[in-house]
């Protein structure tokens, strides 16, 4: 990388109103005025295209569209690292799941007030129909010269949010004792999904090209006792391969119990943690208004080997977090880590939450706050 | 005998889910969304009547978490997304900016208890499980914090059992389960039921320790005097937490209705298990048959057949 500080997305921008059935002729003239201004190509043929039916008539040009529109977003604003929105992908749970064999929905839960997501049910063993993520990257790759990084959800989430029915129902009564039986039926889904589905998806990626791709697990810390799962199931998935590996966890009670079990997974290369969410809007490079980030003492304490992706925009408030306050956040993982070369900057989390104009302008504040600290450190 | 009563926020059927959705667009206004509110929750307390359940909620399907009716105080904000516990769900930190103090009613709007006709309970965090799932922006001490926050609880419940003849009042405490507090606390705690039985005295208090796996606070349980214990027995070790439960109180409530999983349990199973457990605990009365923690996690129509299993679980077992 050229640059200090990296800048990169986490993955999500919400999807596209192109998407929206039954658009009206101003929704229309909108998206096309916002392809004019991002300097999509072919815009004239997404006009035509919306007016004839849309994403219901032609979804794969639609995806392809809304990709486009991602990618040209995330190049205006200036990332470094970017990719496609993960616009193709309804959700990133729910998207993976229907490439793979032995696993039905049955219904949604809730992940926070109004907002649920579609839950599975592991009904047999897991098996990949075909590699999922291969047709955006290879899309990205003709689309821009940026870096490209492709996010990935990650075994142990896949695992942690589904219904573990059909392992569970093999270890119940085996062990005498119903935890235990929990536990293994959790760590054989996850080390078989690790195996068949996440790691036979990677190759693919890597045979074409693929050069950093982001594991993503939100739910790496969701119960302490499983780290061990979740440190093999990405072993399981990523060892021996090569292309530079990142993995995304966020929302965790508690970094730290990631350590030092996560320093076994020998081929990963950077964390990406959510920070912002949790931090003061108060300016200042102090513990006090930077108190969002106290866990980075213990990451420097913890590891020596691993960056740091640094979360700088909380993606759950429509808040624009001011260059100032972005910059003092980065100002403070310099003072606290000491090696500008170790540390990425990002979103807490993909923004898929958030509308698009609301995204690029936090973006684009992180890009301009990113350059003067850079500027700074001259 | 078996006595069955559910705790915790009980998940939205599609129609309030879709309500709630077209309300935050501003599709529906708040009369239509306050409609489905109340059918939803009538179509709940048909369930629990049509499976002989013994105490009665609404199942707090207007509540976004188990914190957030709490922060409409002024001295209480409701702060950044945390994950529940070992969950895949998130609430909002109650950030504490001022001191507490009751000035007006506000927690009853959270309780639809005029859709209920008799037996009627109402379920909430404890003040302990609360407190430590705050932050503490204002007072110097837990225990200035406790006595504020609880007295201002005291006098919400005063007024909704001023107005409504409750049955059961149940104390929902994660943080008892989860993870080891002080004595002091469940001192506090002890108190705070004394307070409550005063303002309730024909209602049951049960205190219910959802995520139950660290077994150094269950030894102060039977000093808090909470009329009915409620276990998580799906979390921990289940023989373990039978064997230190043993004689700490005269009513217990089994959580044996695991709200981790997909499937039904089959009822034979279950009641082998309370089985074991009641002569494990000597049980000589009554016991009750909960949800092991809240049934949100689960999709709504599993969770309606949950509820199913347990009306069939006391109907066999009454017939032996």
């Amino acid at each position: 990388m050229d640059e200090i500080l990296p800048t990169q997305e986490i993955g999500s921008l919400s999807r596209h109103l192109m998407f929206k059935e039954n658009l009206s002729n101003s929704d229309i003239k909108s998206i096309i005025e916002q392809g004019i201004s991002l300097e999509v190509p072919n815009i004239e043929l997404l006009e035509k295209l919306l007016l004839e039916g849309g994403y219901r008539k032609y979804p794969e040009e639609i995806e392809k569209f809304a990709s486009l529109f991602a990618i040209k977003l995330f190049e205006k604003v200036g990332l470094d690292i970017i990719f496609n929105g993960e616009q193709p992908r309804k959700e990133m749970y729910h998207y993976p799941l229907q490439f793979i064999e032995g696993f039905r929905f049955v219904g949604e839960v809730r992940v926070f007030d109004n907002q649920y997501f579609p839950k599975g049910e592991v009904i047999a063993e897991p098996k990949l129909k075909i590699p999922y993520h291969l047709n955006e990257f290879l899309f990205v790759k003709e689309n821009t010269k940026k870096k490209i990084k492709i996010p990935i959800t990650g075994a142990y989430t896949l695992a942690d949010w589904s219904f573990n029915t059909f392992y569970q129902k093999k270890w119940i009564s085996k062990l005498g004792d119903y935890y235990k039986e929990k536990y293994e039926a959790k760590r054989e889904l996850a080390i078989e999904l690790a195996k068949k589905i996440i790691r036979e998806n990677l190759k693919a990626l890597i045979e074409n090209g693929a050069e950093i791709i982001q594991i993503d697990e939100p739910a790496a810390t969701t119960v302490p006792e499983e780290i061990p799962i979740f440190v093999e199931s990405l072993n399981e998935s990523i060892k021996g391969l090569n292309a530079k590996f990142h993995c995304h966890i966020c929302y965790s009670r508690d970094y730290s119990i990631l350590f030092p079990n996560i320093l076994e997974v020998k081929n990963l290369k950077q964390l990406a943690l959510e920070f912002s969410n949790r931090d003061s809007i108060e300016l200042g490079v102090d513990e006090k208004s930077r108190r969002g980030f106290s866990f980075l003492k213990k990451f420097k304490q913890f590891s020596s080997s691993l960056e740091i992706g640094i979360g700088v925009v909380d993606v759950h408030t429509d808040f624009i977090e001011p260059v100032e306050l972005i910059r003092d956040r980065i100002l403070y993982a310099l003072k606290v880590l000491k090696d500008e070369k170790t540390i990425y900057v990002n979103p807490d989390c993909g923004l898929r939450t958030r509308n698009w104009d609301v995204a690029k302008n936090k973006l684009t504040n992180m890009v301009k706050a990113v350059k003067e600290v850079r500027i700074s450190l001259k | 005998m078996i006595k069955l009563y559910l705790t915790g926020l009980f998940p939205r059927n599609k129609s309030l889910r879709r309500a709630l959705r077209d309300y935050d667009k501003k599709l529906i206004d708040r009369d239509a969304l306050k409609k489905i509110y109340t059918e939803e929750t009538i179509e709940l307390v048909n369930l629990q009547e049509k499976n002989d359940f013994d105490f009665i909620y609404d199942g707090m399907l207007t509540w976004q978490d188990f914190l957030r009716p709490l922060c409409n105080s002024k001295s209480i904000f409701a702060g950044p997304l945390i994950r529940w516990f070992e969950t895949n769900f998130f609430y909002r930190v109650p950030l504490i900016k001022d001191k507490i103090e009751f000035t007006k009613p506000s927690l009853s709007e959270f309780y639809l208890l005029n859709l209920i006709k008799e037996k009627s309970s109402i379920c909430l965090l404890d003040p302990i499980s609360f407190l430590h799932l705050s932050e503490n922006n204002y007072y110097r001490s837990f225990d200035e914090l406790f006595y504020d926050f609880s007295n201002y609880l005291i006098k919400e419940l005063e007024f909704i059992s001023h107005n409504h003849t409750l049955s059961a009042i149940h104390l929902v405490s994660p943080i008892l389960g989860f993870q080891k507090i002080d004595l002091n606390e469940i001192h506090l705690l002890e108190q705070f039921i004394k307070n409550l039985k005063k303002i309730a005295p024909s209602a049951n208090i049960s205190l219910n320790l959802y995520y139950l796996k660290v077994y150094e606070n269950i030894r102060y349980l039977s000093e808090i005097q909470a009329d009915i214990i409620g276990l998580d027995l799906c979390y921990g070790d289940r023989e373990k937490i039978a064997e230190l439960t043993k004689e700490i109180s005269s009513k217990y409530s089994l959580g044996l209705i695991d709200s981790f999983i997909s499937y039904a349990e089959a009822p034979e199973y279950v009641i082998r298990e309370i089985n074991k457990i009641v002569n494990k605990l000597n049980i000589k009365e009554e016991v009750y048959l909960t949800n092991s923690s809240e049934l949100d996690r689960l999709p709504y129509e599993i969770a309606v057949e949950k509820v199913n299993l347990m009306g069939k679980i006391k109907k066999e077992y009454k017939n032996g």
